[in-house]
């Protein structure tokens, strides 16, 4: 029995953190167990549950007492710091291509001209360290991509406005609103004064122009594409009137292969080596974590729709993407929870 | 302030001296006729807390048949807190139990309601 309960409160006290840097909870914990063993070599086995249970309890409590206390204490400011760059990078990679002529019924108007601008800003910003650049530059992008599903700028009305997802595709730039938003926070972020190595600086500048070079250097070689055509089926025996149709009245970037792969090998990249580096560099497991919050559903969506994965059909369908979401959500969680674990104790 | 039961048991369990985790615990079953039952998660909870308030301090560690102890013993502000307590309840009691058969029903003038 001695040796049973031994093995169910060690168990039960596994619920504790352990933390290999803090010999003092791993003591903690010790101390614990061993009076909830000392109860049942006292009272008996009708303790046992009940000893079991209480450690538990305690130990998961213990647990989120530590890591809200590990969450708090996390360098939060120098991971939006270290994302900015990123993240600009990525949007202006993703309107580069939504700008593309290939998508020949979108001229550049107002809402192009904010969101290549809003987001070349946001770039600049990031090169420079610059709060007011880049959290305004974000800010332009987000009006300009959200505007038209809350019904401005089309003149569809807003019950139309469609999914951000539907069928086959993704919206990439519907799917872009939760990281611009973060984006803003971490240009927020950015120290109001910093010292400027113009070096430094240049070579940020490139590296945040150079993805959006390339794709539109490849992207620009496009043939034009044909105009959308529409078919009208009036009855049965009779072919149908076939007509142009009506422009697309959205900024839909469509899931264009080469973008979803660029972000996917980027995206994938980023939690390797932030995971690896976690230990000397917390900031950017935190920022790849927070990212990866802002775009676990179009994640999963994707995922599931990618053919190399062989997701069976029936998952393509609401609510299965929804609930795969828990997949990439857990994964940054995991990031955030090593990137803040307290290595000062 | 309101101190819980648990809290006013473990901390009555050490007025007669500094005790080990489980000694406190079945102290404090015993002082309360078996209300307050800790087990050894939730009694270290309590302990943690009173420490960071002040009320207890580690008394020392040792091991015994194979088992870690740690032993704690009663601050003076602990003393004081619950001889506070103690103070609040008895004021609290004396409000009922002087009244005890005091009371009678009064009669209404009329002969009752209508």
């Amino acid at each position: 029995m001695s040796r049973f309960s031994d093995a169910l409160t060690a168990l039960a006290a596994r619920a504790y953190p352990r933390q290999r840097a803090n010999a003092r909870t791993e003591h903690d914990m010790l101390v614990v167990r061993d009076c909830a063993r000392e109860a049942i070599a006292h009272e008996g086995s009708r303790v046992l549950a009940r000893e079991c249970g209480g450690l538990l309890l305690a130990g998961m409590r213990v647990r989120l007492g530590t890591t809200a206390l590990e969450l708090r204490r996390a360098p939060w400011r120098a991971a939006l710091n270290a994302l900015t760059l990123p993240l600009a990078t990525a949007l202006l990679l993703i309107w580069t291509f939504g700008f593309v002529p290939r998508y020949d019924h979108w001229p550049l108007g107002e809402g192009w001209a904010l969101l290549l601008g809003g987001s070349s800003s946001a770039v600049l910003g990031a090169a420079l360290r610059s709060r007011w650049l880049t959290a305004g530059g974000a800010t332009a992008v987000l009006v300009a991509a959200a505007a038209p599903y809350l019904g401005f700028g089309t003149e569809e009305p807003v019950p139309w406005t469609p999914s951000f997802f539907f069928g086959g595709e993704v919206d990439v730039g519907a799917a872009s609103l939760l990281p611009t938003a973060l984006l803003i926070a971490a240009g927020l972020s950015l120290p109001s004064r910093t010292s400027r190595s113009w070096p430094r600086v240049t070579g940020r500048l490139l590296l945040g122009i150079a993805p959006a070079a390339i794709a539109a250097w490849r992207l620009w070689s496009y043939t034009t594409p044909v105009p959308g055509v529409g078919r009208w089926y009036l009855h049965p025996a009779i072919e149908p009137i076939v007509m142009p149709t009506a422009p697309y009245p959205w900024p839909w970037v469509q899931a264009a292969e080469h973008l979803i792969g660029i972000i996917a090998l980027a995206l994938l990249t980023a939690v390797v080596l932030s995971w690896h580096q976690a230990r000397t560099r917390p900031e950017r497991a935190l920022a790849t974590g927070l990212v990866l919050v802002t775009i676990a559903y179009p994640v999963a969506w994707v995922a599931t729709r990618t053919e190399a994965l062989a997701f069976p059909w029936w998952m393509l369908n609401a609510p299965y993407p929804m609930l795969l979401t828990a997949v990439p959500a857990l994964l940054a969680l995991a990031l955030i929870r090593r990137g803040a674990r307290d290595r000062r104790a | 302030m309101e101190m819980r039961p648990a809290s006013y048991y473990v901390l009555a369990a050490l007025l007669d001296g500094p005790l080990h985790g489980y000694a406190i615990s079945a102290r404090a079953a015993e002082l309360s006729d078996g209300e307050v039952r800790l087990t050894a998660g939730t009694l270290y909870g309590a302990l943690d807390r009173m420490e960071g308030r002040g009320l207890i301090e580690i008394d020392g560690e040792e091991t015994v048949e194979g088992r870690l102890r740690r032993s704690y013993r009663i601050t003076t502000s602990g003393r004081e807190a619950i001889e506070r307590e103690a103070d609040r309840l008895a004021a609290a009691a004396r409000v009922v139990t002087q009244r005890r058969g005091a009371t009678s029903v009064p009669k209404l003038a009329g002969g009752g309601p209508a």
